[in-house]
């Protein structure tokens, strides 16, 4: 620690970056080797044909060291500052020198995020790109269905969705739609793109099974309006919101990705920090504790708010901003800021 | 002279399912430049006092203000000094940076900061604990830096709880001088103790809770003071102490008792502590020994006696 | 030194002694450890999978549920249902030439992996091979293109009967041995598809050969007398094919005896 961090959050800050930083490391060296131990024994030539890989189910390896730095980082600070629980010793030397409501927990949240976010930028633009993580991100946006309805069948052949208003030209369209029993022998159904009325070269996509994912690639063009075409078959395909995705041409730059990635992780230790914060305006570190790390594991690896959609846009080489993982980001964030509010109202309470 | 502290009718009730009075109804006044002392035992409401003077704690009823200030307010921040008891906060920090901490929290100049650092951290005989961890800090350092870091914003009022609890004499005897070289630079001090010598040794007046009431208060002579005198005498023998006995008879007087002179057991322990340097590695007989715990040894050279 | 040293380097001693009388079991080791990780780790695993299976492709979900297996080797019914959606995953719309080369890639992979969970698979690995003998004409069936690619191994028939003969000498139970006899005409049609009637016609002498031991006689014996008459008629005898055609059993056989 140096004397030039005089600023709580600063102290917060060096302090967690001095502690997450070899469990980091640790973990990341653990993550490689086992990346390279349980590799998936692909050797799959097919999706050469396919810009989408299978790095998307590399997640648990790039999760393993965020989540250690995150828990890292939350615990120190729930040790660090004694406001973080109830009944610290040295709380009364922190509430008289900060005498915001939060006492000081404010800051130190900031720094940890800053220290986390200095230590997670690596790992989301190199480690990733280790990991097999595209150079460049794509933008898919996910279109919803007419309001007409999703179906297209022999009956109703034409299904038309609006593109949205973008300057920048389509490169491939991603369908994966519901299939219903058809009414009689099974002939697959070719569905074929007109873009802006103009059909596509690419050979038509063919479908026989629910859930089946088939992507179209083209010479980018620009669009307003895509159709799709029941060429021949008999099965009828719903296409519900999402199971339609635009990808556009213009890629993005993929450490910028890495970058955005490492911000929206932010997301789960600010929300595990500011319910910690708002537990500790009653109960005591134990408990502290208890609600960090279990917030955490929720967000890290049983999915809750942005985390999951976050490594998989880093690792799948979606655009983050135009992906799930900003509208996820918004509850998480909205339950964060309410506990902060929260915690101040309690702890201003306790006060009296 | 102005009024440094001021509490009228202040009560403090902790609430819950059985709601625990903490503070009944007081006042209090204390001048400015002033060491009064809150004695008490465990419970009797002596902290709760300090917490409502810092602005740490609500009162229920009353009002508490210092200098001109309502308690707690922010024109306080610096004005007034509040040393809790207990453990100092982030104790993974050395103690120039705990105490740049403060500083900045202080809203003091970085070198303002550092430079103040630096003389109380001599002045309370820390120098030497370098980069050591706070956590590793033995009870009296702790206690000494806690003053420390009480006194970097030059308050005009300095609440202190507990302050010479665990510290070894020297420490205790440090802190004292401290204290009174404040007061007589102006600043008012209010402490909380259970060290009963060192409070009839350096406050000017006491206040003495019991259940969150006030027992007694008042300066020294008008709480202990009696009509009587007492004479000590040295370098007689046992002949001429009888006759002495007997002239006082004779003159009106009463021979409460007589008995051998003693030295004082500070003295004791600063002769053997001065000794140490022969047995272990910290030559330095007027400074503390080694090993934490120490303090300057201006404090002991005039005292051998207990105070009368 | 002292004492803590000597008893620290007796320690250390007896340690590296104990691992020469009783070497670790490393096999056991990873079982103990996967037995402690399972629990925890498989519903995220599941829910990653069906995550790459709503929005991900086909190899990543092949990939995830590859992570399932590893902590669940011996389930062999998922290894086989795994392997089975990736191979018969459509992937990417592409001309049908590039398709079927995918197609055909994507095959090796599943049927590469169906081999290493053999290892695994105990005493289930009879049932592996059984749905193994199956997917390379599913696939071919699927993907116009893949069957042409799979003529340099024998076509897909000849695979199914490779892994129906390894089924029937791992298990020697009469349900697999009666299974290989009755995939006959299938196979037989195929070498005939390729015209190599000598060899269909030897498929199908063995198949009459074997029919004596299936266990439900009556139909065995209708079966072998229909498959008699289709053998007479390859050795270009005059046979009547009308039960024959009548026999759905037959059906495979009936384009290549005209």
């Amino acid at each position: 620690m140096t004397a030039a961090a005089r600023s709580t959050g600063a102290l917060a800050f060096a302090l967690c970056l001095r502690r997450a930083a070899l469990p980091g490391v640790l973990a990341t060296g653990l993550a490689a080797i086992g990346a390279l131990v349980f590799a998936p024994e692909l050797g799959d030539p097919a999706t050469a044909t396919t810009p989408a890989t299978a790095t998307g189910a590399l997640t648990n390896w790039l999760l393993l060291p965020l989540l250690t730095i995150a828990v890292t980082v939350a615990v120190t600070v729930i040790f660090l500052w004694p406001t973080f629980a109830h009944r610290q010793p040295g709380a009364d030397w922190v509430r008289r020198l900060h005498r915001g409501p939060l006492a000081g927990c404010g800051a130190v949240i900031a720094g940890a995020l800053a220290a986390q976010l200095a230590l997670s930028l690596p790992l989301m633009t190199l480690f990733a790109r280790g990991l097999g993580a595209p150079a460049e991100a794509a933008v898919h946006r996910a279109l919803s269905p007419p309001d007409s309805g999703a179906l297209l069948s022999p009956g109703r052949p034409r299904l038309a969705f609006d593109l949205p208003s973008s300057s920048a030209e389509l490169a491939a369209i991603e369908l994966r739609p519901l299939a219903a029993p058809p009414g009689a022998t099974l002939e697959p159904s070719h569905v074929a793109i007109e873009l802006g009325g103009a059909p596509l070269s690419s050979p038509p996509a063919v479908f026989d099974q629910t859930g089946q994912f088939m992507r179209l690639t083209f010479t980018p063009r620009p669009a307003s309006r895509l159709e799709l075409v029941l060429q021949s078959g008999n099965v009828p395909l719903f296409f519900p919101a999402g199971a339609v995705v635009a990808v556009e041409d213009a890629g993005k730059n993929g450490t910028t990705n890495g970058c955005l990635a490492a911000l929206l992780w932010l997301v789960p230790t600010f929300v595990a920090l500011a319910f910690s914060c708002l537990a500790g305006a009653v109960a005591a570190r134990p408990t502290v504790l208890t609600v960090a790390l279990t917030l955490l594991v929720l967000f890290g690896i049983a999915g809750l708010g942005p985390a999951q959609p976050v490594l998989l846009g880093v690792l799948r080489g979606h655009w983050l901003l135009a992906s799930s993982a900003i509208s996820a980001s918004g509850p998480s964030l909205l339950a964060g800021a309410l506990a902060m509010i929260g915690a101040m109202l309690l702890r201003h309470r306790n006060r009296r | 002279m102005a009024t440094a502290i001021s509490v009228q009718q202040l009560a403090v009730r902790f609430g819950g399912r059985r709601p625990v009075d903490a503070l009944h109804p007081l006042d209090l006044e204390l001048e400015c430049g002033r060491i009064a002392g809150i004695l008490g035992p465990n419970g009797s409401g002596k902290t709760t006092l300090l917490r409502v003077l810092a602005g740490l704690q609500q009162p229920t009823q009353g009002r508490a203000t210092v200098l001109g200030e309502p308690a707690g307010s922010a024109a306080l921040h610096r004005r007034l000094a509040y040393q809790p008891e207990g453990a100092l906060p982030l104790g993974v920090l050395s103690a120039p940076e705990f105490l740049a901490w403060v500083g900045a929290r202080l809203g003091l100049d970085n070198r303002e900061s550092d430079a103040r650092a630096a003389h109380w951290l001599g002045r309370l005989d820390l120098q030497h604990a370098g980069k050591r961890w706070l956590r590793t800090f033995s009870t009296g350092m702790n206690k000494r830096l806690a003053l420390a870091a009480a006194l970097l914003g030059e308050p005009e009022v300095l609440l202190l709880d507990e302050p010479t609890a665990g510290l070894d004499p020297f420490g205790s005897a440090a802190v004292m001088t401290t204290l009174r070289e404040l007061a007589a630079a102006g600043t008012t001090v209010l402490m909380a103790s259970h060290h009963l010598l060192e409070v009839e040794e350096v406050c000017d007046e006491v206040l003495v809770l019991q259940g969150g009431r006030v027992r007694a208060r008042g300066t020294f002579g008008e709480l202990l003071g009696t009509d009587a005198h007492a004479l000590v005498v040295r370098g007689l023998d046992a002949a001429a102490i009888a006759q002495l006995g007997e002239t006082a008879r004779e003159l009106g007087g009463e021979v409460v008792r007589t008995e051998p002179e003693r030295q004082h057991l500070f003295a004791l322990f600063r002769r053997l502590a001065a000794a140490r340097p022969a047995e272990g590695p910290a030559p330095n007989p007027d400074g503390p020994a080694a090993g934490g715990g120490g303090a300057n040894a201006e404090a002991p050279e005039e005292r051998e006696h207990p105070p009368e | 030194m002292t004492s803590q040293h000597v008893s620290g380097l007796l320690a250390i001693g007896c340690l590296i002694g104990a691992g020469f009388v009783a070497p670790p079991d490393l096999a056991g080791l990873r079982e103990t450890t996967t037995w402690l990780i399972r629990p925890a780790a498989l519903p995220f695993l599941w829910r990653d999978y069906g995550d790459a299976e709503r929005s991900g492709t086909g190899a990543e979900a092949f990939a995830r549920a590859q992570q399932i297996l590893h902590l669940m080797p011996t389930w062999s019914d998922a290894q086989v249902v795994f392997a089975f959606r990736y191979a018969t995953d459509g992937g990417a719309a592409v001309a049908p030439e590039a398709a079927a080369e995918a197609a055909h890639d994507r095959l090796q992979v599943a049927l590469a992996w169906l081999e290493t969970a053999r290892q695994t698979a105990g005493h289930r690995e009879v049932e592996l091979l059984q749905a193994m003998s199956i997917l390379p004409e599913m696939v071919a069936r699927r993907f116009p293109g893949v069957a042409e690619r799979m003529l340099d191994a024998g076509g897909t028939e000849a695979i199914a009967d490779h892994y129906l003969a390894a089924a029937e000498r791992i298990s020697g139970s009469a349900v697999a041995r009666e299974q290989r006899t009755f995939f006959a005409p299938l196979f037989g049609a195929s070498l005939l598809r390729m015209g190599d009637r000598a060899r269909a016609i030897e498929v199908l002498e063995w198949a009459i050969r074997r029919s004596r031991d299936v266990r439900d006689v009556e139909s065995a014996t209708e079966w072998a007398a229909r498959l008699t008459e289709v053998l007479r008629h390859l050795r270009g005898e005059a046979v009547d094919l009308g039960a024959v055609r009548a026999d759905p059993r037959m059906t495979p056989l009936l384009p290549y005896l005209d």
